[in-house]
């Protein structure tokens, strides 16, 4: 009774009203589409026009497996993103550093050239890395995939980077010389424990970036090295909707899993107790 | 034993073209609270560093406790600091920030359990021991400050203006509070700020510092009193300066002459005249020297003039 009388109150609301149909908008863009995906990976014989599949089953991901081979190519995915996290996170530690830390003259600019290849689309010079890369040879290798990744990649850690480390206050470094520490013992027991948050999170971010990425994949993969976006826009292609629907809900599991990482990361409570002094 | 605790020797620091430190001597004793004070970018900071070896001279040299350390690195004065912006560390427990300084010099378990929990105790914060900095209060976190900076008994506290960011109540209890604590520990102590009633309600001795040099070094009377130049009599306290012709003066105390300044009819008791600024003791002497007074104690409308 009462809940019907707040909706009867909130439907009189204008204001709220239009909150409400916003959301439900919103919601309907962001979930219709993954809702026929899923309904389409476990439904059997669902043509013309119906509404709900009529038989459900579990055989599209049976042949996701079997026919497409997805065991290898998560394998493939998961170790092009593993050596692009490492590169991004090799070059982004030191680059941010600098740019976090010291001063350099004109560092808006250097940043903004940094930041270019995430600002054009990839597929304006996807294809002049492929061309780059065959005569280094560097097509269908995980690691020519990997570094095409590390231009997309490398920009994130770097800004993300970049600000951990502008946030890390001089002052308690000083604390910790002042109290005794050498420079070693203040980067173990001090500085690590302040950037590791940032560190995770930049890999996280990385990671998401180059697992996600298709199109600099789509121009330098190989047969050994196919990862799971560009095989699911294989699929597409090969026509077999109710295997391709079945292959984007596992492509969707590990980015599932890598938000539930960032919420825990986030969470206000967490183990390293922030990245800011004061 | 030395009766100087810590000494600095025409010490001179430049950043570039801008000389921070000019060639500044400075002699602090055994268990005194000595204040630097002055204005900002006067170099009162720089001198800081120099003594905690954040900076290293440019020329000159800082001795502690008898020992030349100039180039000795930061983590082997055996100092203790307190940060104006408390500098905890974020990722640590209260217990941990002051046990760190026992952490690192290897103390055993039980003996950082018994030298954190007397130093909580002292600053009484015994039951915030399990809380990260940013739940505490700033008087909450510059007390954990102290009490890491004083855990492990160093030769020398310094404190880099602890009390500027705390609200102006907080601030007049803290002052009492370092200073109970300093004079219960005996400990030397460096204490630089910017404001005039700080140091001369804190401090035993004062050095009053401007554009890099030290201007005077007396016990808050000495400084309040008797100001040795224009710019320590200006800085201190609130003062109003007077032009005039000195006329006659005695070895120790000038006497302005002129009608137009009207001391006759002010309020101003006699022996508050002062000379300030340029009129040192030598030119007082000469009847035609151009003083500037200095009186202090009276607002300006209640002058005749």
């Amino acid at each position: 009774m009462t809940l019907l009388r707040q909706y009867l109150r909130a439907i009189v609301n204008a204001r709220k009203l239009l909150t409400y149909t916003f959301l439900l908008c919103f919601a309907l863009a962001i979930y219709l589409p993954f809702l026929m995906i899923v309904l389409r990976s476990v439904g059997k014989g669902w043509f013309g026009k119906l509404w709900l599949p009529p038989q459900l089953t579990l055989d599209w991901y049976r042949w996701a497996v079997e026919v497409t081979n997805i065991v290898d190519i998560t394998k493939n995915t998961l170790i092009i993103a593993g050596l692009a996290v490492i590169m991004a996170t090799l070059i982004g530690i030191p680059t941010g550093w600098a740019f976090g830390r010291r001063r350099i003259p004109g560092k808006e600019l250097l940043m903004s050239t940094i930041l270019l290849p995430r600002m054009i689309p990839p597929i304006a010079y996807a294809l002049g890395v492929a061309q780059i890369f065959y005569r280094l040879h560097l097509i269908n290798t995980h690691f020519g995939v990997a570094l095409s990744h590390v231009a997309v990649c490398a920009p994130y850690a770097i800004l993300v980077l970049s600000a951990t480390f502008e946030g890390l206050d001089e002052r308690v470094l000083e604390a910790a010389a002042v109290c005794g520490a050498n420079p070693l013992r203040t980067f173990f027991h001090v500085i690590v424990p302040l950037i590791l948050p940032g560190i995770l999170s930049s890999m996280i971010f990385t990671f998401t970036t180059s697992y996600n990425e298709f199109t600099l994949t789509l121009l330098t993969y190989g047969k050994d090295t196919v990862t799971l976006p560009v095989r699911t826009y294989l699929a597409i292609g090969e026509g077999y909707w109710e295997v391709t629907s079945a292959m984007s809900v596992i492509l969707v599991i590990p980015s599932l899993i890598v938000l539930f990482l960032i919420q825990k990361q986030v969470a206000p409570e967490k183990l390293v107790g922030g990245f800011k002094g004061v | 034993m030395p009766d100087e605790m810590i000494e600095l020797r025409e010490v001179t620091k430049r950043y570039g073209d801008l000389v921070a430190n000019d060639a500044i001597n400075l002699k602090v004793r055994r268990g005194e609270l000595m204040t630097l004070l002055g204005p900002s970018g006067c170099g009162k900071t720089t001198a800081l560093r120099c003594i905690t070896g954040h900076n290293i001279p440019d020329e000159g040299e800082v001795w502690i406790d008898g020992q030349d350390v100039t180039h000795v690195p930061t983590h082997r004065r055996e100092l203790g600091m307190v940060f104006q912006n408390f500098a905890l560390f974020p990722h640590m427990t209260v217990f941990d920030n002051v046990g760190f300084p026992l952490m690192i010099r290897h103390a055993s378990k039980a003996e950082r359990q018994e030298l954190v929990t007397e130093a909580l105790r002292l600053i009484h914060m015994e039951q915030y021991a399990g809380h990260y900095p940013r739940q505490l209060s700033g008087g909450q976190q510059q007390r954990v400050g102290l009490a890491r900076a004083l855990v492990y008994r160093p030769k020398v506290l310094l404190l880099d203006e602890p009390l500027s960011n705390l609200d102006a109540k907080l601030r007049e209890e803290m002052r009492f509070e370092i200073r109970d604590l300093i004079d219960r520990l005996g400990i030397t102590a460096v204490y630089v700020t910017h404001d005039q009633a700080e140091a001369l309600a804190l401090s035993d001795r004062v050095a009053v510092m401007n554009a890099g040099r030290i201007e005077q070094v007396g016990t808050p009377d000495e400084i309040y009193d008797y100001p040795q130049s224009r710019f320590v009599a200006d800085f201190i306290g609130l003062s109003d300066f007077v032009a005039g012709t000195l006329s006659a003066s005695t070895p120790t105390r000038a006497r302005p002459s002129s009608r137009r300044m009207g001391w006759r009819s002010s309020s101003v008791p006699r022996q508050r005249w002062q000379r300030a600024g340029p009129c040192s003791s030598s030119s007082a002497r000469t009847t035609s020297a151009c003083c500037q007074f200095l009186t202090r104690a009276a607002p300006t409308s209640s002058w005749a003039w």
